[in-house]
């Protein structure tokens, strides 16, 4: 008890250098906090705009189809297939099961004018498209696909680009199962403005029953199944099921975890970065502690000295000062946190203008717009905790030092 | 059996490649009650003496026993053990814990050899302080009191856990020849009231005509000893 | 007399049977697989070195590439001489190309969406380029009629895939020269019967052995506005001895 009392009044013996080292520290929170945030509501938008436009919470195909999707070669109409009643039965099944919709995806050149600009086209069902994606609702001008029409809807980039209104015509060019140029021709019936920006330029958007025809497949053929359930969660696990179940067949099942490698291999560099600053910061912060430490032991020797004479052992001692380390660590893990809420309340409910900090596009992040932070206690608790731990450690070898010294020499030390 | 007992006791301070024979045979015994002042010049050894006496430092050769215990066997801890339950301390530079009220150091003493004992602690260290003339400066810290006032905490400090033994290693150096009488008359008195056994260094004539046994020391040998009444 | 007769009839039938097969028999008596035959050996390439310039007009603006090639049957390198193209070269070897940049010290292998691209910006696509094969290989043909052109008499002939034959052009309609046997035009189909690219001969000569090759072509993609290419024979040695090893990846880089 009262070395409790002497650590917490020594504590702010020195307020000046108590100060400026728990400053460091709480900088470090707020720096891992702030980070943290960001990276988690990036990853977040991210993941949100893949399945909402491009890759839904599950999608099936078969397996040489993905190899040669993600190979970034084009996609092959050889590995399209006509979807078995079981497969449709078992993903309706499936837990959180919200829709399903058939895509027939290939490459092609679009046409327009004199440019030319390579695009997937995904060829869609009119009906059931909408109940698993969500482009239909960033529809900003003319209108949405339908079933029979030689019309294709674009994204307000590709329009820009091509200088494309509502009505002008188009020509994709791409070659057919047997390798022949084939051609899909009508009019620009819709433009889009999705905040995925890669939706936005590179993707054309026709009805199936119409470009199936010149695709030199049969009618029925689809390259992907997609699948739209209750949340993410139930995503990774139902697509785990579904996988167990088509295991002996040729058909992959992927979650949008699968579908965007890049993205998760994303966040996987973007924690490390974030750990990476943190330790640094802390680092920092540890040099601080075990200088605090060395010069209050340093212009406490007589007090120390006493404090054995007294008859308190090493460990007491040592306790004092390791009491008073984890008390910085507390003062600078508090500030640091309660300033981050502060700021991160901001985060959370304005957002930041990506725009205006970084070019999300050209780092290949399916966002834009506004980006919001997110609220991630855990993040708070392990910080909290880490900040303390590392205080304390920090100190151990200092502390051990000065409770070490010989009564004898820390008395009369003069 | 007496409190203390020196044989043949030397102490040998080493620095690099130089060797201080700081004490150099000293045989000694103390009782209990005594009220002893070591003397002699600076440099003689008074306060190697007085620490190997406290526990607080062990012989170069020769025995230290205090309350039957042999200092020479025991390690850091037991030596720790030994200071908390019997031996008070009194320095020249008080040596108070400056985070600490008067009340605080005085009661953080008592705590650490007794442990908490509730309202009896509180009783105690209130009257003890009251017995030194502070009742009315418990709540004061250090850097609020006067060298006197301060070493009167000390003495306070050293006597609240009814040690054996209080040390004091020229308790008056810092303090006027008016303090030094008081804080003298205090200890004297404290001797007087608690049995307690007292021994000092100084270097001062005044202080020597309190004692009841006077240790001169010279060259780290004890070369005159005198009893008062 | 019994005898006779059978010959007769097996004679007839015989005549009845081509002219029933589609290869429709025209005055001279050529069936069109005959004709695209005779192309094949005047304008099929076994080996030889050229050098030729490929100019790309293109809105208005006029780029011309000059580069020399050496090609033997599937496989060709070339390499451009131009300014600014100096030192690209470019490599096939049967169905796989790859570019190699000077500047960049950089190999690329093209595939993908880039077959589908023009070559060097101009009319003519890479997997154009790819099909070096003869024609009579690639396609079945079917003799339409006869057309004049510029003045010569010409064999109108459709040619439509043959099936699992790797082709880009799922018909083409041609127009050959019936004196020389060299394509004087040629138009280009897709499954559906678009039109996707035009090609003119502008000018053939004579070469030794009386081989006749098509020394300036006009390449027009239908489906890029405003744009078209000349390819221009320079100069053409059709017994060039290329050495062993020439074309091939390791001379690239
Ligand atoms: N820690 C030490 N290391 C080395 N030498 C020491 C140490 N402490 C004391 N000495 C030496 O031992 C001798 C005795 O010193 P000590 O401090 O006991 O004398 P003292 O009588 O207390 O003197 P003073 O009246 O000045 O306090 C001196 O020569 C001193 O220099
Ligand atoms: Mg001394």
């Amino acid at each position: 008890m009262y070395l409790f009392k002497i650590a917490a009044r020594n504590l702010f013996r020195r307020k000046k250098r108590m100060f400026i080292i728990s400053s460091i520290l709480a900088l470090a929170v707020i720096t891992f906090l702030l980070i943290d945030s960001f990276m988690i509501g990036m990853m977040d938008l991210s993941f949100g705009n893949v399945i909402d436009f491009e890759t839904p919470h599950i999608e099936i195909g078969r397996e040489e189809f993905f190899i040669q999707a993600d190979d970034g070669q084009e996609l092959p109409l050889e590995e399209t297939f006509i979807p078995e009643k079981y497969m449709l039965e078992e993903i309706k099944a499936s837990d959180g099961f919200l829709a399903v919709t058939p895509v027939l995806d290939f490459s092609a050149s679009f046409i327009a004018g004199r440019e030319e600009f390579p695009v997937l086209v995904r060829s869609i069902e009119t009906d059931s498209f909408g109940g698993v994606f969500k482009n239909e609702d960033y529809l900003v001008e003319g209108e949405f696909v339908e079933a029979g029409d030689s019309g294709v809807v674009i994204g307000n980039q590709m329009a820009e680009f091509f200088d494309l209104e509502i009505g002008d015509f188009y020509t994709l060019r791409f070659q057919d199962k047997n390798g022949y140029f084939s051609t899909i021709e009508g009019e620009v019936r819709g433009i889009t403005t999705t905040p995925h920006p890669q939706m936005n330029m590179g993707v054309v958007f026709v009805a199936r029953d119409y470009a199936v025809s010149r695709l030199g497949v049969e009618e029925d053929n689809i390259s992907q199944l997609m699948v739209r359930v209750e949340n993410r969660d139930l995503a990774l696990s139902s697509a785990q099921s579904l996988a167990n179940k088509f295991k002996n067949t040729d058909y992959q099942v992927r979650s949008y975890r699968d579908a965007s490698e890049m993205l998760v291999s994303l966040e996987a560099w973007g924690y490390l970065e974030t750990y990476f600053i943190l330790a640094l910061i802390l680092i920092v912060g540890a040099i601080g502690i075990i200088n605090t430490i060395v010069l209050s032991a340093l212009e406490r020797i007589e007090e120390i000295g006493m404090m054995k004479a007294m008859g308190l052992k090493v460990n007491q001692i040592v306790r004092v000062f390791l009491l008073e380390a984890a008390g910085i660590g507390v003062i600078g893990g508090l500030v640091g946190c309660i300033i981050s809420a502060l700021i991160n309340h901001f985060f959370v409910n304005y957002g930041l203008d990506l725009d205006l900090y970084l070019d999300a596009e050209s780092m290949g992040l399916p966002i834009s717009g506004r980006l919001y932070g997110v609220w991630n206690a855990s993040s708070f608790l392990l910080i909290f905790i880490l900040v303390i731990l590392i205080a304390l450690i920090a100190s151990i070898i200092p502390s051990y030092w000065a409770a070490r010294k010989d009564p004898v020499d820390a008395i009369h030390h003069r | 059996m007496s409190l203390l007992e020196l044989t043949e006791v030397k102490k040998i301070y080493r620095q690099g490649e130089i060797e201080v024979e700081a004490l150099r045979g000293v045989d000694l015994t103390v009782d209990k009650g005594e009220f002893t002042t070591v003397f002699g010049p600076s440099g003689s050894g008074k306060t190697t003496l007085l620490n190997l006496i406290g526990a607080l430092d062990k012989p170069s050769s020769g025995t230290v026993v205090i309350n039957g215990e042999s200092i020479g066997e025991m390690d850091k801890n037991g030596l720790a053990i030994l200071r908390r339950y019997h031996i008070g301390f009194i320095f020249q530079s008080y040596n108070l814990i400056p985070v600490l009220t008067a009340y605080e150091n005085v009661e953080f003493a008592l705590k650490i050899a007794k442990g908490n004992e509730g309202e009896e602690t509180k009783e105690k260290v209130t009257k003890i302080l009251e017995q030194v003339g502070l009742g009315n400066m418990l709540d004061r810290r250090p850097n609020e009191l006067s060298g006197g006032q301060k070493q009167r905490v000390a003495i306070a400090r050293a006597l609240v856990k009814e040690p054996k033994l209080v040390l004091a290693d020229e308790p008056t150096a810092n303090l006027d020849s008016k303090t030094s009488k008081e804080v003298l008359e205090l200890m004297l008195k404290m001797n007087q009231e608690l049995d307690t056994t007292f021994i000092f260094s100084t270097h001062d004539s005044m202080v020597m005509e309190y004692a009841s046994r006077l240790l001169e020391i010279r060259d780290g040998q004890i070369s005159r000893e005198e009893r008062r009444e | 007399m019994r005898k006779k007769l059978w010959y007769l009839l097996l004679i007839g039938g015989l005549i009845l049977f081509i002219g029933v097969s589609s290869n429709f028999v025209l005055a001279e008596g050529l069936t069109a697989t005959e004709i695209m035959e005779r192309v094949d050996d005047n304008e099929y390439i076994e080996s030889a070195r050229m050098e030729a310039k490929m100019i790309i007009e293109d809105r208005g603006r006029k780029r011309v590439n000059e580069f020399y090639s050496y090609l033997q049957g599937e496989n060709s390198l070339s390499e451009f001489t131009n300014p600014r193209d100096r030192g690209t070269r470019y490599l096939k070897l049967g169905n796989d190309l790859w570019m190699y940049f000077p500047a960049a010290e950089d190999l690329v292998s093209i595939s993908g969406h880039m077959m589908r691209d023009g070559m060097m910006g101009s009319d003519f696509s890479y997997e154009d380029s790819v099909e070096s094969q003869q024609l009579s290989e690639l396609y079945h043909f079917e003799l339409k009629g006869e057309e004049i052109i510029n003045g010569g008499e010409t064999y109108v002939i459709l040619a439509t895939a043959r099936e699992g034959e790797d082709v880009s052009y799922y018909q083409r309609k041609i127009w050959v020269d019936q004196e020389r046997f060299v394509m004087l035009r040629g138009e280009y189909f897709s499954t559906s019967g678009r039109l996707l690219k035009e090609m003119e001969v502008k000018e053939v000569q004579e070469f030794r052995d009386g081989r006749y090759f098509p020394i300036e072509v006009v390449m027009n993609d239908k489906l890029r506005q405003g744009s078209r290419t000349t390819m221009k024979v320079t100069e053409i040695d059709f017994d060039y001895d290329i050495p062993e090893g020439k074309i091939s990846l390791e001379t690239l880089n």
